[in-house]
């Protein structure tokens, strides 16, 4: 005679669907909690990758070799930094350089009717492609008293393409939407550099030159060239210029990000672990029973796993489901939030809640172990 | 096949708490056969140990001391997988409270240590509906235990307990719950298995009807044997 045959065999009694399917109610509140601590860690985690992605997007994707900032500055998310623009004259000269354009960042509050928000200003030389977003709507091309806003930045306002706004005392007129921009705590905004250094009053001022070199050049050996040609000026490739910043990034808003993603997780284990507790609590005499009439353990922690399994699966569908319904009304709620959400990252959570289900039943398994079918008698 | 030992106890004894508490003798040196096709009742008032005895011959509580032989094989020296395999394929149990699944419906009940043991699907639903038809209850094949009357029950939870076609049947007071028409039924079910299949059914009950149909009735008292009487009384 062959061994134990799976109960879950399509040739025996499929007693973990009957088990679930007999207690569905609490089945059902085993999935919504786990759905609703699946929902909350789907949010964390694409805000963590939101934020990573859309506050480094525009200074990853900038198509330069090199970035030249103020000497000791090192990033531009968490620093000022100014340079005389003249410095451009005299990158310009050095070997393999194609283009040297200027950026100039301040920071100030645009307004639009009585709606107000504080925003990044970078002033750039439309006519190069160096400083240019990436679009969502409209154009990358701001004329004088024209400006290019973060698409976040615009839902926050209310103000679409033609409106008007108004910064540092000056109307301008919105003529694109970008994307890329966005970096949760603050947005970008683009006007044209002259705009900007006559609106803030800082002539022949630069914030950053943006190097961009002969395709054959590597971006290191740029960098080697470069450096030092303008005192008091620190020069990083592209890469090592965006790693600065998301190094500065996973110093400061990540690490509480994946904190609370964590709490998530333990959150979940721990209602998973209440529930099949319970559950196991209630169908008792269905162990003992089982014990009694000569299941193998190893048949009563397949039934476990199975309902852990399962409770998983269906919290996982159940969450995923929400999180595809629920993100578009939050980024809809609060326009600037910055939600992205990868297959990977999601193969992720997946993972990581099969592992939950697994030491979620590690309790309810030891509680299992511990019905004596013996005490069959007694009831 | 009647008269041939399917369980023989030497001086076996249960003894519940630790050493520096009271120390409860729930069975206490009990020696006993019981034969294959007979019925052998045991009898006592409540805490008198037959409880506690059965769960000794099914291999649901080890003995303190002494030695539990079922069929030539001794259970006490088993450990906890084997002694579930061993009861699974050798030992059948029928309960008072029935204890049917209530997930499951009565012919899933019965299929179910089956399945267990190792048979699958259609030879282990064929045998199931056998059995259940074989005992009244053709026309309750798909319902849930939950809608069925004690009789019916009691009658499922046998057939269950005869699945894997076991050598010893196993039942604590299996009448305690039904009505006087119903357990007659139970009590000559039961009988039947043991004179016609020549299983040894060893019965824990109150019920004054048993006598009429026991082979053997051992009257325990305090744990012990108090009397041993063979024949039925009918």
């Amino acid at each position: 005679m062959s061994g134990p045959r799976s109960w879950w065999s399509p040739r025996g009694v499929p007693l973990g669907p009957r088990l679930i399917a007999f207690d569905r109610i609490r089945f059902g509140i085993t999935i919504a909690g786990i759905g609703f601590a699946v929902v909350l860690l789907l949010f964390l985690i694409a805000l963590y990758d939101g934020v990573r992605t859309e506050s480094n997007g525009y200074i990853a994707s900038r198509p330069v070799h090199a970035w030249v900032a103020q000497d000791n500055t090192t990033n531009f998310i968490k620093s000022s930094s100014f340079l005389m623009a003249a410095g451009a004259d005299v990158l310009s000269e050095v070997d393999g350089v194609i283009e040297v354009t200027p950026l100039l960042r301040l920071i100030t509050t645009v307004h639009f009717g009585d709606r107000h928000a504080t925003a990044i200003i970078l002033g750039f030389a439309p006519q190069s492609v160096a400083g240019r977003p990436e679009m969502a709507e409209g154009s990358a091309v701001p004329g004088r008293g024209e400006i290019v806003l973060d698409r976040a930045l615009a839902s926050q306002l209310g103000v679409r393409i033609n409106g008007t706004l108004t910064v540092h005392g000056r109307a301008v007129r919105v003529v694109g939407l970008s994307r890329g921009t966005n970096s949760v705590m603050t947005q970008l905004a683009f006007i044209p550099l002259d705009d900007a250094r006559e609106l803030f009053g800082v002539p022949q001022v630069a914030s950053f030159l943006l190097v961009r070199g002969a395709p054959e050049v590597s971006h290191d050996a740029l960098v080697e060239r470069l450096a030092g040609r303008v005192p008091r000026t620190s020069v990083f490739t592209r890469e090592q210029f965006a790693a600065n910043n998301m190094q500065e990034l996973e110093g400061g808003f990540l690490p509480i990000l994946a904190t609370v993603a964590m709490l998530g997780g333990i959150v979940a284990l721990a209602i998973l672990t209440l529930l099949l507790y319970g559950a196991i609590l209630e169908q008792r005499e269905t162990y003992a029973v089982l014990k009694a009439i000569g299941a193998p353990d190893s048949v009563l922690t397949r039934l476990i796993l199975f309902q852990s399994l399962a409770a998983v699966v269906g919290g996982m569908v159940f969450g995923v489901a929400a999180y595809a319904l629920c993100a578009p009304l939050v980024l809809w709620a609060v326009p600037v939030m910055a939600l992205s959400l990868s297959p990977s990252a999601l193969a992720a959570v997946g993972v990581a809640f099969a592992i939950i289900g697994m030491v979620g039943a590690l309790l309810p398994l030891r509680r299992v172990q511990r019905i004596h079918p013996a005490e069959l008698f007694r009831a | 096949m009647s008269g041939t030992p399917a369980v023989r106890l030497a001086q076996v004894s249960r003894f519940f708490g630790d050493a520096g508490s009271t120390v409860v003798r729930a069975v206490d040196g009990v020696t006993l056969d019981a034969a294959r096709g007979s019925l052998t009742v045991l009898m006592g008032p409540s805490g008198s140990g037959k409880t506690t005895l059965l769960s000794l011959i099914g291999g649901l509580l080890s003995p303190t001391q002494g030695t539990v032989e079922a069929d030539g094989v001794t259970l006490s020296a088993l450990d906890q997988p084997a002694l579930t395999a061993y009861r699974l394929r050798h030992i059948g149990i029928v309960f008072q409270a029935f204890h049917l699944i209530d997930a499951l419906t009565l012919l899933e009940n019965v299929e179910l240590p089956l399945n267990l043991a190792g048979r699958a699907r259609p030879a282990s639903r064929d045998r199931a509906t056998e059995l259940v038809d074989r005992l009244g209850l053709a026309h309750r094949r798909d319902v849930r235990p939950r809608t069925l009357s004690g009789g019916e029950q009691q009658r499922c939870a046998i057939a269950r307990a005869l699945a894997n076609d076991p050598m010893l049947v196993l039942a604590d007071e299996p009448t305690g719950s039904l009505d006087a028409r119903s357990g007659e039924e139970v009590i000559a079910l039961l009988h039947a298995e043991a004179a016609d299949r020549g299983r040894a059914v060893v019965v824990a009950s109150h019920d004054p009807r048993m006598l009429r149909y026991a082979d053997a009735v051992v009257t325990m008292d305090f744990g012990r044997v108090a009397g041993l009487t063979s024949g039925r009384t009918r």
